[in-house]
């Protein structure tokens, strides 16, 4: 029997213009691919490139909440590396950002001594950055599940970007909903305004899965958050209140002209 | 699951002739690939919920990230 191998790979955001040359050659040549891809025009396209296309759609449907969704997709993905074949999982964007299942498979096959790579992708981070011509290089960025933002306390640097992901998912920890808690929205707004002003606008961000319509780019009031309607791709970008101060002593004590 | 707005959206994915075509003449590309009146309507206002109901988006698929609060 021949050994089995894990690929993961990405669709990125839009497909297929996002899908890399090296994961369409993963696609291509294995034995089997295990999709999770919510844009049927992904799924279309990725047919067409292997005829053994099983979709974990099923597992959502069958597991009691999402991580045992994510735990079944483990279990699904390994035993077919253990029969034997050449396994690639494809998920929606980067394979290896907000997917539980990917880096458990990876480090699961690794561990049993099975080849096994993540591949990059376009994630929806890139297309945010292209899209609403924001170079983290200005002021820096942090990046947390919007979730884990309100639960846990981390120190949010107000004078750098802010990205919270899986708005779609925001306040719920019965893990078991697709859509916000029924106060989520408004959990977030409220944590927000310990940190930034009523008025400091923020943006609710799509990128664009179809080619007929852009992206979408609402920018609201921070107070105004709470009523604004939310997709489950939907992120939130809160730009830097402003640059920060210059650090004097530091540049006096090492003689840095500002 | 719509197949004739499927295979419209997967080429103007792909192909920015057609792409273009679009841009000048959208009617004429819904012609071209026989997209039906309900359909049409919903690609002429840019009525998103609307498409990807039509195409059969998964949009639980599209979360696959958690956050578990632990103690």
């Amino acid at each position: 029997m021949s050994k089995g191998q894990l690929t993961i790979v990405g669709t990125g955001i839009f497909a297929p213009a996002h899908i890399s040359q090296e994961a369409i050659r993963h696609i291509q040549s294995s034995d089997v691919v295990f999709a999770t891809i919510p844009d049927p025009l992904s799924m279309h396209y990725v047919q067409k490139l292997n005829t053994n296309v099983v979709s974990m759609g099923d597992l959502y449907e069958a597991g009691e909440d999402r991580v045992d969704t994510y735990e079944m997709m483990v279990t699904r993905i390994l035993n077919a590396v253990r029969e034997g074949q050449r396994v690639c999982a494809i998920y929606y964007g980067h394979p290896g950002i907000f997917v539980y299942a990917a880096h458990k498979a990876i480090k699961l096959a690794r561990e049993e001594g099975f080849e096994a790579n993540l591949l990059p992708a376009i994630s929806a981070e890139d297309c945010l950055f292209a899209d609403l011509g924001i170079d983290p290089a200005s002021h820096g960025c942090q990046a947390y599940e919007a979730s884990q933002f309100l639960f846990y306390q981390h120190s949010i640097n107000s004078y750098s970007s802010l990205i919270l992901w899986q708005l779609g998912v925001v306040g719920d920890t019965s893990l078991k909903l697709f859509r916000p808690a029924d106060n989520g929205m408004a959990m977030l707004q409220d944590k927000l305004l310990t940190l930034y002003p009523a008025d400091h606008k923020v943006t609710v961000y799509e990128a664009a899965t179809l080619p007929i319509i852009p992206p979408r780019i609402e920018e609201v009031a921070l107070s105004e958050l709470s009523e604004t309607k939310v997709r489950e791709i939907s992120t939130l970008f809160v730009p830097a209140v402003s640059f920060p101060p210059i650090d004097h002593e530091f540049c006096e004590r090492w003689q840095v002209q500002p | 699951m719509s197949k004739q707005l499927t295979e419209m959206l997967s080429d103007l994915g792909e192909n920015l002739d057609l792409q273009a075509a679009y841009k000048k003449d959208p009617e004429a590309v819904m012609d071209k690939y026989g997209i039906e009146e309900s359909e049409r309507d919903l690609v002429r206002q840019k009525n998103y919920d609307g498409i990807r109901s039509k195409l059969g988006t998964d949009v639980k698929m599209a979360t696959n990230g958690f956050t578990r609060i632990y103690k």
